[in-house]
């Protein structure tokens, strides 16, 4: 018998968008499944704009990444040469993902599932359906909403600021559905 | 085949399932109320031939499969160079050596085993017992059920329930759940039945992916455990404390609001203690090789204070 999974946000894909859209949403206590993601990034160090600092900073974000910021000697010693002052949120792109990962790995909103494939996604509207099997298992997954990462951008400052307007997007279109239900 | 639990029906278990005030108002052992002096006493007959299995895993510092961040080891002191030549003729002070560490780790997740206290978890912004969630702070930790709960340990009688052994086979499959039907099952088959006050392992087998496929296993993905349908079964058996080569619920649960309804239920409801990550291969071996599936369980956590946990190294001894 095939297992069903139902959850309200699913987002397939690679690339940092899938977490920063998990996370985001995960604030608001909606639930997701992430899966499929594997890190895109490589070690390009990447300097978070203030766009990006804005969408990140209420969610807790810049703290669990401070300790990852690079600082005036790392630029020294990676041959880049801004000073920690005028450029004090530089990251290596790869790291800032790998963090966020193990924060959304320990969010209790948060499923998240290496080395699964999906395939058979059929979306209606925003909602979704697929199936998901680890090689041997599989399982039936509903979705309340359907996000596809592929389809968001891969560069850093890009991709936050396409997930914060995903996530608001899916967050107002509960929001309104629910207004509705109650009447 | 049992199916899984309606999702409603588990959210009514928040109440139906409630030990909040059982034990009076202000109850830090929850399910450990069930283990009597007594209880430990009887423990004690179930020694007889003389020797322990562990039931943790090693704790590894780097990337470990499963971990959320890695175990760190600082050391303070080493050994290093006190072996160099020119140093072998001191004396006094100089001949004695020392090696300390700083040790980092987050034991909760996949990886380490570990205890949970009732801490860890919150429903609608509560503790067992009521509690707020809020007496968990960045400045305090936990001013309440901390792990210092079980400062005195815990010593019982444990039970080893091995599902894919029922199955003839060496893992269970992620979609494969554990099922009051097949801890039933196991009972029979191993001659026994779980009583109040026990302290009750579960193997899916995990264990022998994690030993078979070393650093590539893959702990992020789905898995076996029990299914949600245990919960009445544990509270009517009056079992103290779980334990599982798992972090005990089933991933994915399916379940769209409830998504680990082991440890929310079971923690936040009942006080049900749960250790997490049993490294249960060993155990699974000895026992069947002795054919006896209860033995003298021993855990005693670290006594951290406002800490939601502790690493554990639980003992079975025979």
């Amino acid at each position: 018998m095939l297992k069903v999974i139902d959850t309200p946000l699913l987002i397939v894909g690679n690339g940092p968008a899938a977490l920063i859209i998990a996370k985001l949403t995960s604030g608001a206590s909606l639930g997701s499944l992430v899966v499929g993601h594997h890190s895109s990034q490589n070690d390009k160090i990447i300097t978070l704009n203030q766009r990006s600092l804005e969408i990140l900073k209420p969610h807790g974000v810049l703290n669990i990444l401070l300790p990852y910021f690079l600082t005036s000697t790392d630029h020294e010693s990676n041959g880049t040469n801004p000073t920690n002052a005028e450029h004090p949120c530089s990251i290596k792109a790869s790291v800032f993902e790998q963090v966020l990962k193990h924060h959304c790995v320990v969010n209790m909103n948060i499923t998240l599932f290496d080395g699964m494939t999906v395939f058979d996604i059929k979306t209606d509207r925003h909602a979704a359906t697929a199936t998901m099997t680890d090689g041997k298992s599989h399982w039936q997954l509903e979705a309340d909403t359907f996000v596809n990462a592929y389809d968001q951008p891969t560069e850093l400052n890009a991709a936050i600021a396409a997930s914060a307007t995903v996530a608001k997007t899916i967050l107002e279109k509960i929001k309104a559905n629910t207004l509705i239900t109650n009447g | 085949m049992p199916t899984p639990t309606d999702e409603n029906e588990i959210l009514g278990w928040f109440d139906e399932l409630s030990n909040w005030e059982r034990w009076g108002t202000d109850d830090r052992l929850g399910t450990l109320n069930h283990l009597t002096p007594a209880k430990r006493i009887q423990s004690t007959a179930l020694v007889k031939e003389g020797f322990s299995v562990s039931c943790s895993w090693d704790i590894k510092t780097g990337q470990q499969p499963g971990a959320t961040v890695e175990s760190q080891r600082y050391m303070l002191s080493t050994g290093l160079g006190l072996d160099e030549p020119d140093r072998q003729n001191l004396f006094g002070a100089g001949r004695a050596g020392a090696a300390q560490e700083y040790i980092g780790m987050v034991f909760h997740g996949l990886d380490v085993t570990h205890l949970d206290s009732l801490a860890h978890l919150f429903w609608d912004g509560k503790m067992y017992g009521g509690a707020p969630a809020s007496l968990v702070s960045d400045r305090q930790g936990a001013l309440k059920h901390d792990v210092l709960a079980l400062s005195e340990g815990v010593i019982t009688r444990g039970v080893l329930l091995d599902i894919p052994r029922l199955r003839g086979r060496d893992v269970l499959d992620a979609d494969d759940y554990v099922y009051p039907e097949d801890l039933e099952a196991a009972e029979q088959a191993a001659g026994l039945k779980l009583e109040p006050g026990d302290v009750l392992l579960v193997r899916t087998g995990e264990g022998f992916s994690r030993i078979q496929e070393k650093k590539n296993y893959n702990a992020n993905k789905p898995r076996s455990g029990y299914q949600a349908a245990c919960l009445p079964w544990l509270h009517e058996r009056g079992i103290a404390m779980i334990g599982s080569d798992v972090a005990q619920d089933v991933s994915p649960s399916g379940y769209k609001n409830v998504s680990m309804p082991i440890h929310m239920v079971g923690i936040v409801a009942m006080g049900l203690w749960l250790i997490d990550n049993c490294q249960l291969e060993d155990l699974a071996k000895t026992c069947a090789e002795l054919g006896r599936w209860e033995f003298q369980f021993m855990l005693a956590p670290i006594r951290f204070q406002g800490v939601t946990g502790s690493p554990v190294n639980p003992l079975a001894i025979f």
